[in-house]
């Protein structure tokens, strides 16, 4: 089993939303973004990992595990750092720590402490005093005291100045360095996403648009500008997306099929090709996938 | 299980010292100004009082978004829900020691006609188990706002009774309580009740959770 999660087929489907038979595989040691537009279905999949929302069709295996079969072995491994502290504002560091000591068969108390200690949290205050960063950090805290083997994070720096999110994504990142644990990384803060994942999975309209290792992208896909009087032909082999604007075109096209000419060629990061793929339209010669 | 218990009784502790306070005056007001009919007000008073701390809890869980985050806890459904229930059960033995507590303080001061201790822990035992086994299902099924409805209902109830009884001159034959069969069989139903309650509960939270 190489894989510390793996999801096949999975669909949801809401009057208004389908996420549609998505497959997805993070690899143990492997940190995986997962980036798309608000509405993605981002959320609705980790959603359906927890196991908080009923699947309509798929599966999904955790340390090889079914998730709705082996749930609760499968959670005391698990980590889950959310978007918001969801703990009653009346209570402390040292009230969390009684509540979660029974919860948890590995709550650490000494990590606990340790990581309030490195993030600077005051343990006499109570939660409802915290800034949002601190709230952030208070999170980190909880969920690293587990000793997780798999990191579930959804949108984690969401609302959080660029300082603070350095801190939380290096601290998560020296974690999985010395713990060899794996993250599975929503966000649309494709920075964020750049600073810290290897995999890179954009989802678009709940559907898997492309997964790619990271340092692949530069090599993979590059943007060619055509301007206005220039002939662009979107079914052109290696054409995957292009943006027309009133006074030229943008494409976005893999390297490795399309035929270069003189055509100036620019980098593509993550955030390129997840407006190309959520904004343009798409080429006639190639899918992304 | 035990985290979720210890989640709420902190909660509880820091949140509601006004509720704690009206308890303590529960208490003491009947014992010094009406002693002959203390045993009976505290015996429904304080389960009425800490019922709604209980229920209170249901409300702060929603505040603080705390359901989002229990699914990611290693908790069965089963768990979550039972926890509420414990919680239910701890606030009956509170009750039933402040009653015990006022019986015997009654006693020591040489009140006559004190009343009935086991009527009195009966009475507690059915208000809190019947509010319970009621409100809680209400909660999970309609929200904590709907449950409101069910608590004015219990405000209601003890006065349509007692109309009921002037009306019709009933009286309850108080030497019934002397009777520890009957005792045992009011416990068995109550807990039957409860237990019924609990796995309605669990269902309806499965339900919800899993939409």
């Amino acid at each position: 089993m190489k894989n510390v999660l793996e999801i096949n087929g999975l669909t949801k489907v809401y009057n208004d939303f389908t996420l549609d038979h998505v497959n997805l595989f993070l690899p143990y040691g492997k940190i995986m973004g997962l980036i798309g537009e608000n509405g993605a279905g981002k959320t609705t999949i980790i959603k359906l990992i927890l196991n908080a929302i009923r699947r309509d069709d798929g599966k999904i295996e955790i340390f090889g595990k079914d998730n709705i079969q082996f749930e609760s072995i499968i959670k005391e491994k698990l980590g889950v750092g959310l978007d918001q502290c969801y703990f009653d504002d009346c209570l402390d560091i040292k009230a969390i720590s009684t509540i979660m000591k029974p919860i948890f068969k590995n709550w650490d108390n000494k990590i606990y402490f340790s990581y309030i200690d490195r993030l600077k949290l005051s343990p006499s205050k109570r939660i409802g005093s915290y800034s949002k960063g601190m709230k952030a950090k208070l999170n980190i805290a909880i969920t690293l005291s587990t000793h997780p083997k798999l990191l579930i994070l959804d949108e984690p720096t969401t609302g959080l100045d660029p300082i603070i999110r350095d801190e939380i994504l290096q601290i998560y990142l020296d974690y999985v360095k010395k713990q060899n644990a794996s993250i599975l990384f929503s966000s649309h803060i494709t920075s964020d996403i750049e600073k810290i994942a290897d995999i890179v999975t954009i989802l678009h309209k709940g559907k898997i648009i492309l997964t790619i290792n990271q340092k692949d992208i530069k090599n993979q896909f590059s943007e060619v500008v055509f301007n206005g009087n220039e002939p662009f032909d979107s079914s052109k082999k290696g054409v995957l997306f292009y943006i027309k604007s009133v006074d030229s075109v943008r494409a976005l096209i893999r390297k490795d099929s399309y035929q270069f000419d003189h055509h100036k060629y620019f980098p593509v990061n993550i955030e390129k090709v997840l407006l190309y793929s959520v904004n343009g339209e798409k080429g006639k010669g190639e899918t992304l996938l | 299980m035990s985290g979720l218990i210890k989640k709420d009784l902190i909660v509880m502790k820091r949140k509601f010292k006004p509720i704690q306070l009206l308890i303590i005056l529960v208490v003491i007001l009947p014992l010094s100004q009406n002693p002959q009919y203390a045993l009976i007000i505290i015996s429904l008073m304080v389960p009425f009082l800490l019922s709604i701390l209980v229920s209170s809890s249901f409300g702060y869980d929603q505040i603080s978004k705390w359901e989002e985050y229990a699914v990611a806890l290693p908790l069965p459904p089963k768990k979550i829900v039972a926890s509420k229930y414990i919680l239910c059960l701890i606030s009956l033995i509170i009750s039933l020691f402040i009653v015990v507590l006022a019986f015997f303080l009654l006693r020591l001061f040489e009140v006559t006609n004190s009343g009935n201790l086991a009527m009195a822990i009966v009475v507690s035992t059915l208000f809190t188990i019947i509010y319970h086994s009621l409100m809680i299902p209400v909660i999970y099924k309609f929200g904590i706002e709907t449950s409101h409805t069910v608590l004015y209902a219990f405000i209601l109830i003890p006065t349509i009774i007692s109309t009921l009884f002037g009306m019709f001159k009933m009286k309850i034959d108080v030497s019934i309580f002397d009777h520890s069969y009957f005792i045992i069989f009011v416990f068995f139903i109550l807990f039957l009740l409860l237990f019924l309650s609990y796995l309605i509960s669990v269902k309806i939270y499965k339900k919800n959770r899993l939409k």
